[in-house]
């Protein structure tokens, strides 16, 4: 019995070139313009095009965020592990959450306009 | 092999046999699904043990003994690995479910296809049916994508690698 032929590599090929293109699709992140924070105080919205460092009050004490050059980071945490210090966002639909203080971080593409927050 | 005499002549099995036949197919493709979750526990991606079985039983024309071993597979398996009734458990079922009917598809319609090619059809539909249901809970995002067309390219590799493996039963049974 024959094991291999020529079909067998043509699926095989097409396959493949379906992942590949899908890998393309996906590695392709739209930017993201507004920063949505949501706090035990409240629901934030920042611009990312402006450069600044926001103070919050989480359960764990103070929190601090900074925005440079479109990118989100968390400078300064008083959680037990500081896993949400390790990321860097600036894509589209990106989040940072951190369960212990109850602080989530998430970049969305537009402004809304329901979120009871600041915009400078 | 008697055992893959007895699915060439399913017909001529008697009722009591027939379902011995079952049994002993759902129990070693559960089995196979266990020794898949033990050695691959580390690596995340499972090679795909279990699916010799149900690529045999379509390479038989035997369909319909293929979708009833694999849902039974599905659920004695998940029993087993204790993730019942969660989303690892609807994971593996859409899985199963996408896997096996473009599997069938295949064999109908490709006739020159062999096992290798309907098993890399196989394993490469089951991880779109799983990324259609992640698509479907946790929305259409540019990294969903990313992620799932990553797994998508290791899939076509073990899917090559499960179809080696059975046809290692026809050589051993053509010996």
């Amino acid at each position: 019995m024959k094991r291999f032929n020529i079909i067998d590599i043509i699926i095989i090929l097409i396959l493949t070139l379906f992942s590949i293109t899908g890998i393309f699709y996906g590695s392709n992140q739209k930017e993201g313009n507004y920063l949505i924070i949501y706090s035990p105080e409240g629901e934030y919205s920042y611009s990312l095009k402006q450069d600044r460092t926001l103070k919050l009050n989480g359960k764990c004490g103070e929190y601090i965020i900074q925005i440079k050059n479109g990118e989100v980071s968390v400078i300064e945490t008083h959680c037990p592990k500081k896993i949400c210090q390790r990321f860097k966002i600036s894509h589209l639909n990106d989040s940072i959450v951190c369960p212990p203080n109850m602080i989530m971080i998430k970049i969305t593409g537009e402004y809304k306009g329901e979120i009871d927050g600041i915009t400078e | 092999m008697e055992l893959l005499n007895d699915i060439k002549n399913y017909e001529k099995l008697s009722p009591e046999q027939k379902n011995i036949l079952l049994a002993f197919l759902i129990a070693i493709s559960s089995l196979l699904s266990l020794i898949d979750t033990i050695i691959t526990k580390p690596f995340i991606v499972k090679i795909g043990l279990a699916n010799i079985v149900t690529l045999i039983l379509i390479n038989e024309n035997r369909f319909k003994i293929a979708i009833s071993v694999m849902l039974a597979r599905v659920f004695i398996s998940s029993i087993f690995s204790g993730t019942i009734f969660s989303l690892a458990f609807l994971l593996s079922l859409s899985g199963g479910v996408f896997s096996i009917i473009f599997s069938i598809i295949a064999k109908m319609f490709i006739k020159k296809a062999t096992l290798i090619g309907i098993s890399v059809i196989g394993s490469f539909f089951h991880i779109v049916g799983q990324g259609l249901l992640i698509i479907l809970i946790f929305g259409f995002t540019n990294s969903n994508v990313f992620i799932i067309s990553i797994f998508c390219l290791i899939s076509i590799a073990t899917g090559i690698l499960t179809g080696i493996f059975a046809s290692f039963v026809y050589r051993e049974n053509n010996q």
